[in-house]
């Protein structure tokens, strides 16, 4: 028999069976819950005769969201933009502020409290005065959203710059090496992971400061789409644009955690 | 006040009839509705939901439930806040209310989605749809909106109705920059010269606009034809079919509520400040909120409630609303009938004599200034 002809080939055939069972259940199981509940819901919203308004069954939605793509994807682009744009200003805002509460005792004293404070605020309460300090254009939900966004980068970053092994500092110091390399080499490729866990609740977060800023004042955006379709009773059109939402979110939060794992191999799992 | 018009005879039986006799010391009120006496001991609990948070055009249910008007017919009333009109609609058809007050709008605009409710009492004949601009502005009428950016609420009333009011003042829609806005910012948004216009619900804008002192012109909506009913007394139809004697018993109690306060307008501002304290520490909130009631009275006076008796609808007018909902609002809405969401089954047996409508009209007198261009 081919296997115990060559016992090692079908070893690494087996655990490649197994490595690639092991894929399909991870993408497979979840799928098929995902089916399994728009399955429930299309039966049971059908059952029950519940009507659209109220709750439309997913198949209605479907239909809104092939019926509507343009009109979607014309609404769409201005809040993925300008969730980038929030997120992309958030993280270097949030990586640079940690970087100086991280590297200065001073400045840690002066900012550090305030930046807990400031975490403590409402934020969603403070949207409308945006629209009052920042005006109607997309200033006003950009800012927002870097607002919201902003704060898991700093909390996240600084935890990895703090949390560098003692040993690694004492070698650096024995080494002569200046602060800044000492940041440079260890403390920033060692503060990696902890950037990224930050940076994966902050895509989530600019999305969400992008819709609140668009439920606030807009002229184009899925929140102003998702505003106009209430005003309409058109619940179908509303979940239509959520799920646009959430592909997109879900997206962004992947391309997020690849850019973790090939960052991580060009600097090396630092060890937490 | 003749509460309860010469003729009018109420679904009670003889027997209960016999005994709301015998207890006349028990009061008027409570005399006026069959479920009075059935439910004295163990009030039914009934859930009603506002369009919106309690202001001074809708807070009179909330009036009704502290003089004890729906206590005296055997209701414990439980009032919450509504998230506009569209949702407490459908709050109300889904059975999370029993009975709401909302803006016709949302009834007319669910309905064409096949989400059906019935009004049982119509209270607002007006619903004030229109264009706030400032006073010193160059937009005199409507076509000077043209190349302007005009605020709206999106899920405000009137926001769907606006390209309807546009063609009727043959005004290109596609001319004209819209701006939704949260319901926070609207009137700051026209104050602080962010927009040229907003449009809104005059009950709502236009006394927050004279609180803060600011001087506006208002293009009502109704002047060009587009005239809805405001606020109507809405429950699900199975309950009209199933328990009329109960429907019957709310909408009395409902309406007497709104007689009391337009009887008594500063007694009941002076009963809601009491009750929320909040409505009279901001700056200019009790005037605010006497100024809407008065903008809301001024609407009740109207011709079907004067002939045909307190919360009576005319089912033409409500038809034509209907259809410029299926023209305008609702493009792709479905067809339906003016007796699938409205009846007059209940309404009309109340009246106010024509002194008393002449107290109402005096009284607000004062706010049709605000209601012009």
């Amino acid at each position: 028999m081919e296997v115990a002809a060559n016992p090692a080939l079908s070893n690494a055939a087996l655990a490649r069976r197994r490595e690639m069972l092991l894929t399909l259940r991870r993408i497979g199981l979840p799928v098929a819950a995902a089916a399994l509940f728009l399955l429930v819901w299309e039966a049971g919203t059908r059952w029950a005769n519940i009507p659209e308004v109220l709750l439309p069954p997913p198949s209605a939605v479907l239909d809104r969201l092939v019926r509507n793509f343009p009109l979607l994807m014309t609404h769409a682009w201005p809040t993925i933009w300008q969730s980038l744009a929030g997120f992309a200003i958030a993280t270097v805002l949030g990586i640079v502020l940690a970087s100086l509460l991280s590297a200065s005792t001073l400045i840690r004293e002066t900012l550090y409290p305030n930046v807990v404070f400031f975490q403590l605020i409402p934020k969603i309460a403070l949207a409308p005065l945006f629209v009052v300090w920042f005006g109607l254009g997309p200033e006003a939900r950009l800012s927002f959203s870097v607002f919201v966004s902003f704060f898991p980068v700093v909390i996240a970053t600084l935890a990895g710059l703090d949390n560098v092994e003692r040993d690694l500092l004492r070698l650096c110091r024995a080494l002569t090496a200046s602060s800044w390399q000492t940041f440079v080499s260890v403390r920033l490729p060692h503060a990696v992971p902890y950037i990224f866990s930050g940076m994966k609740i902050a895509s989530t977060f600019a999305i969400i400061g992008v819709i609140v800023g668009e439920f606030i004042t807009s002229r184009v955006g899925l929140g102003y789409l998702i505003l106009f379709a209430s005003a309409q009773a058109e619940t179908a059109l509303i979940l239509a644009a959520i799920c646009v939402l959430c592909v997109f979110g879900l997206a962004f939060y992947g391309v997020v955690a690849v850019a973790e794992k090939w960052t991580i191999r060009i600097f090396g799992d630092a060890p937490r | 006040m003749s509460i309860v018009p010469p003729g009018f005879t109420r679904p009670a039986s003889a027997g209960r009839r016999r005994v709301l006799v015998g207890t006349a010391a028990a009061g008027a009120a409570a005399m006026l509705s069959p479920y009075a006496n059935v439910h004295a001991q163990t009030p039914r609990k009934v859930s009603i939901s506002l369009p919106w948070v309690v202001n001074g055009s809708n807070f009179w249910p909330v009036i009704g439930r502290e003089r004890g008007f729906f206590k005296s017919r055997g209701f414990d009333v439980d009032i919450q806040r509504g998230f506009g009109s569209i949702a407490a609609t459908q709050a109300v058809a889904n059975g999370k209310f029993d009975f709401g007050f909302v803006f016709t709008p949302g009834i007319v605009i669910n309905a064409a989605r096949g989400l059906m409710v019935q009004a049982v009492a119509t209270v607002g004949y007006d619903s004030l749809m229109g264009v706030a601009i400032p006073e010193d502005s160059p937009i005199k009428r409507p076509a000077d909106l043209e190349g302007r950016t005009v605020g709206m609420v999106l899920t405000s009333a009137e926001a769907p109705f606006f390209n309807a009011w546009l063609d009727r003042v043959k005004v290109d829609p596609k001319k004209i920059v819209r701006q939704a806005m949260d319901s926070q910012l609207i009137e700051r948004s026209l104050i602080n010269k962010q927009v040229d216009a907003i449009t809104c619900i005059g009950t709502s804008s236009l006394p927050l606009f004279q609180s803060l002192g600011y001087d506006t012109r208002f293009m009502s909506w109704a002047q060009n034809g587009l005239d809805f009913y405001s606020g109507q007394v809405i429950t699900r139809p199975e309950m009209v079919e199933k328990d009329a004697g109960f429907v019957q018993a709310m909408v009395e109690a409902f309406i007497e509520s709104l007689i009391f306060t337009l009887r008594n307008p500063e007694e009941a501002v002076e009963i809601i400040t009491k009750l929320q304290p909040e409505i009279a520490a901001v700056k200019g909130g009790r005037e605010n909120f006497a100024l809407a009631q008065a903008i809301a009275q001024s609407t009740m006076v109207a011709e079907e409630a004067i002939k045909n008796g307190m919360g009576w609808a005319d089912m033409k007018k409500l038809q034509s609303m209907i259809d410029l909902t299926l023209k305008f609002g609702v493009t792709d809405g479905k067809p339906y009938t003016v007796e699938q969401i409205a009846t007059n089954r209940f309404a009309g047996k109340i009246r106010l004599s024509a002194a008393e409508w002449d107290g109402v009209r005096k009284n607000t007198a004062g706010v049709r200034r605000l209601l012009t261009t």
